[in-house]
């Protein structure tokens, strides 16, 4: 897909940017993410990526802040080309081009967009999506301003094949695959590699004493991704989760960030616990890994973008499932209906007289 | 605005103050930092050299200009460019004097080109060789502006840019006519 050439030119120049302050970190990791994180806030024009890149200024104010270790290990262990292309598809095409975008299209047409769609591809059914489908609707995302996909796949080694490289292809936008960390081989990681607008965080809901989660994490590193993990909270293994034991770990396998899926944490206790931890996680960096929390996270940029949340996951089956009632929006199907329409039935604007 | 930015603005005033009276070679750190009354230490928490401090300057006033001018395209956001960089004269030419590694006419050079070739890229877009067309122009182009401001600017951005452009489509046109006389004689 080409892009306006406004955009293009934009886009070209904070690749220009981005490289001289992949250089500037190399030579002086401190100095250097400083520059690149005051040019962000300098260029960043209003919303969240302004107060993004003001608390991140403020946090590296301090000079013993993880942070600078994470920016070190990024730059010393990754490809560039994924830096700069992942990084620049998420911060201008999605956070800027893209979010402008979006607020022109639900203006015109009354109902909202989600900055990112997620699939949820891990169950095994006859029909499920193919990838030339999935290819179809990040088109459709692409062109009412949505630059982000994210990916939760099962153990179907082929259809991974297909889904990297269908991926490469939207070069514009970006992808996060959330894998088993059992199908990372070097076949695919160098395939991910190549494609400079994949990341992947890899499960770690059987890390402890788990051999599969070092070599996945191995591999990533020997071929130059970008990665980190995840894990799915509830009311029995938080505490594992917010420990510093599980945290330590992550840092041990070079992981840059962790997101924290909070699927069933009903006691209130660890809810207040959960939100605390994150909170605390994020002004504070005690570790060097960025910790996303993924439902709310995900939804803060929406409402930023969108004035308010409009998740939406497409399943293999090509239901649909939104946050508005946590289950699969009713008879739409992404198979029969296009995702405009999917998204004018479930994301209709508020009217106010 | 951050107390972080404000600091760089202190630093980048006095370079370009210092700039105009002085050749870039001969500008010191100490210069700078006792112009606008700060410390060695905080230049280099900021900036590396000064030539680091020029290439910031560079960026951030060319970028925030250019991003204005962008709903301009081809030839005449080429002239806006070339108006900007005559209105900032004393300072780019002095910075382009310096040449060399890690000087501003290679971050010159990583800035410009893609801007140039954007414009054509769309023209040779249906092409199989547009990378090739589109960097042998993009490279020219910047050349040519690069020169024009080494040579201290003789002539009005308006009249440089003119003849680029009769350079480029002025070439084009005579080989059409040359090749309709062929045809015609044939």
């Amino acid at each position: 897909m080409h892009m306006p050439n406004r955009n293009e030119i934009i886009y070209r120049i904070i690749e220009a940017a981005v490289d001289k302050g992949i250089k500037d970190i190399t030579d002086n990791p401190n100095r250097g993410l400083r520059r690149l994180l005051d040019l962000g806030n300098h260029f960043a024009k209003k919303g969240f990526q302004k107060s993004f890149f003001r608390i991140a200024s403020q946090v590296l104010n301090d000079e013993s802040s993880p942070y600078y270790k994470l920016a070190d290990n990024i730059v010393r262990n990754v490809d560039p080309h994924i830096i700069k292309r992942f990084g620049i598809n998420l911060g201008y095409n999605c956070w800027t081009y893209g979010a402008k975008k979006i607020r022109e299209h639900e203006k015109i047409n009354g109902y909202n967009i989600p900055w990112t769609i997620v699939f949820y591809l891990q169950d095994e059914t006859e029909n499920g999506l193919s990838v030339s489908q999935i290819s179809d609707i990040l088109n459709t995302a692409e062109s009412i301003g949505t630059f982000c996909g994210m990916f939760f796949l099962n153990e179907d080694i082929e259809k991974l094949r297909s889904i990297i490289k269908m991926l490469g292809e939207h070069r514009r936008s970006c992808y996060i695959l959330f894998l088993k960390p059992e199908i990372i081989s070097d076949e695919i990681a160098n395939l991910i590699s190549g494609s400079y607008n994949i990341i992947v965080a890899f499960d770690t809901n059987d890390i402890e004493n788990n051999q599969l989660c070092k070599n996945g994490a191995r591999i990533l590193l020997d071929n130059k991704c970008l990665y980190g993990a995840y894990c799915t909270c509830n009311d029995s293994n938080l505490n594992y989760y917010i420990s510093d034991s599980y945290l330590e770990t992550l840092e041990d396998l070079k992981c840059s960030f962790a997101f924290y899926i909070n699927k069933s944490l009903y006691e209130m206790k660890n809810k207040l616990m959960f939100s605390k931890f994150m909170s605390d996680s994020k002004y504070r960096g005690s570790y060097s890994l960025f910790l996303i929390d993924f439902y709310e996270d995900l939804s803060f940029i929406d409402r930023v973008i969108s004035t308010d949340k409009c998740f939406i996951a497409i399943k293999n089956d090509g239901s649909i499932m939104t946050l508005k009632d946590g289950t699969s929006a009713k008879g739409l199907n992404i198979k029969t209906h296009s995702l405009k329409t999917i998204l004018k039935k479930t994301m209709p604007r508020p009217q106010y007289i | 605005m951050s107390d972080s930015y404000i600091t760089k603005r202190a630093l980048a005033e006095a370079m370009k103050e210092l700039m105009l009276k002085h050749p870039m070679e001969k500008i010191k750190i100490s210069d700078i930092v006792e112009l606008c009354n700060m410390t060695r230490q905080s230049f280099y928490y900021h900036f590396k050299d000064k030539y680091d401090l020029v290439n910031w300057i560079f960026y951030t006033e060319f970028v925030e200009n250019i991003q204005n001018m962008l709903e301009k395209s081809g030839w005449l956001l080429i002239e806006k460019m070339c108006m900007y960089f005559y209105e900032n004269r004393q300072f780019y030419v002095n910075a382009l004097k310096v040449r060399g590694q890690n000087s501003f006419s290679e971050y010159f050079n990583e800035v410009m080109h893609p801007i140039i070739y954007s414009q054509f890229e769309d023209v040779f877009k249906d092409d199989k060789n547009t990378e090739f067309y589109a960097t042998f122009f993009a490279d020219a182009i910047r050349v040519a502006i690069t020169r024009w401001l080494q040579e201290e600017i003789k002539i009005t951005p308006e009249e440089f840019v003119r003849m680029i452009k009769m350079a480029v489509t002025g070439l084009a046109y005579k080989l059409i006519k040359d090749m309709e006389k062929q045809k015609e004689k044939a």
